[in-house]
């Protein structure tokens, strides 16, 4: 536990870049280039953990990515999260409060 | 809910890097979809399929505003409601019309009525449009709603008010058209599997010194299809507010704290979880 915690720890700061880089590359719903360049960033890190990954493809709106590890034992957990945000081209991110809080439109979004 | 795949991705790489026993003994499914904020049509489909295929699910939308994991949604519908009327000019011949925007409105104030905070079931019209013209009785007005409901016998009383509403004339010479349906099926309260996920959150927030609380919300998520196939778990993601406004933010400390929940929950599950016997 504690060596997960402490990787955790040491990608901090990285980890919050990360957020701001999908947050600044907008992907309203309805923006299918948009959501899907955000999809290509999502494909990359989940193919660098070692998930084969399927791309669902509709003629509404950007593709959803579907992932898959396999495991050596019987179980498995899914994990469920959409990326299309409500707000289309949303201004950048900007720091408030001290930083302690970030405007993120889109960041947790999400509620329907 | 970008912040709850960041959160993921980087609790999922701590496992990967350390190269943990839950990660090579657990099989891992994730589907990020591309349109919820439409109510997933598109994608609803391969998050069952993806959901019967596991013993569990976690959906990582945000954190309650109080940090509160999420335990039940009510269940939410959008309808349309088109009334068709007359045409006629308001000064020479008012008589030969049939307003629709005037029937419209006597539904409306009916639909609104049917809300009933105690049971949690809510009606509301969000949207109207009619008319063309002050001086035209107006021919057509339209009105969008939106249903929440904590089950599924509550919704269909529900709708059945709504259709008798709108079944009923109030200015002669017009017609209704009513139509939807329930989109996000109910979550309701109180289910085993969602109650076992939350234990295990709750040890996960004991070896973190995090107290773990769960609400139910009337917002809906995809936690709403999934949790009717597998225990659901919601509100994985890290804390914020004001979301789908311009001031919409993020808790940027609780980033690391979600991340390093995922990360313990997800060894925790892969341990203690037992795979219920017997048909689903």
């Amino acid at each position: 536990m504690r060596d997960l915690l402490d990787r955790l720890d040491g990608w901090r700061d990285e980890q919050i870049e990360f957020l701001a880089r999908l947050v600044n590359h907008d992907s309203g719903t309805d923006d299918v280039i948009d959501v899907n360049r955000v999809g290509a960033i999502l494909v990359e890190r989940l193919e660098r953990l070692g998930f084969n990954v399927r791309r669902v493809v509709n003629d509404r709106f950007g593709d959803h990515l579907v992932g898959d590890k396999p495991g050596a034992g019987p179980k498995r957990f899914l994990f469920v999260g959409h990326y299309d945000t409500v707000s289309p081209r949303a201004p950048p991110s900007s720091a408030r409060s001290g930083s302690t809080r970030r405007a993120v439109p889109g960041a947790r979004a999400c509620t329907t | 809910m970008k912040g709850g795949l960041t959160a993921l991705l980087y609790a999922l790489r701590a496992h990967h890097e350390a190269r943990t026993r839950t990660w090579d003994e657990t099989s891992l499914s994730v589907v990020f979809n591309a349109d919820e904020e439409r109510l997933s049509p598109t994608s609803r489909e391969v998050i069952g399929a993806e959901a019967r295929r596991a013993h569990s699910v976690g959906i990582l939308e945000p954190a309650r505003p109080g940090g509160e994991y999420v335990m039940a949604r009510k269940g939410a519908g959008t309808f349309q409601l088109e009334v068709t009327g007359k045409a006629a000019h308001a000064g020479l011949q008012p008589e030969l019309g049939a307003s629709a925007i005037w029937d419209l409105a006597q539904k409306v104030a009916a639909l609104h009525a049917l809300t009933d905070f105690d049971k949690g079931t809510t009606v509301n019209v969000g949207t109207v449009r009619g008319g063309e013209r002050p001086n035209v009785v107006a021919d057509r007005a339209v009105a969008e709603i939106d249903l929440r409901a904590w089950s599924r016998p509550e919704a269909e009383a529900a709708i059945a008010a709504m259709q008798k509403i709108c079944a009923q004339p109030h200015v002669a010479g017009t017609t209704a058209r009513f139509s939807g349906e329930v989109s996000f099926p109910p979550w309701p309260p109180g289910l085993p599997g969602t109650e076992r996920l939350l234990e295990i959150m709750r040890a996960a927030g004991r070896d973190l010194g995090v107290d773990v609380r769960a609400i139910k919300t009337g917002g809906g998520s995809d936690g709403n299809h999934t949790s009717a196939i597998a225990p659901t778990l919601d509100g994985m993601g890290p804390r914020g507010n004001r979301a789908h406004s311009a001031e919409e933010f993020i808790e940027v400390a609780t980033l690391l704290e979600r991340t390093k929940m995922l990360a313990l929950f997800l060894d925790r599950w892969a341990t203690e979880f037992e795979i219920p016997s017997g048909p689903r």
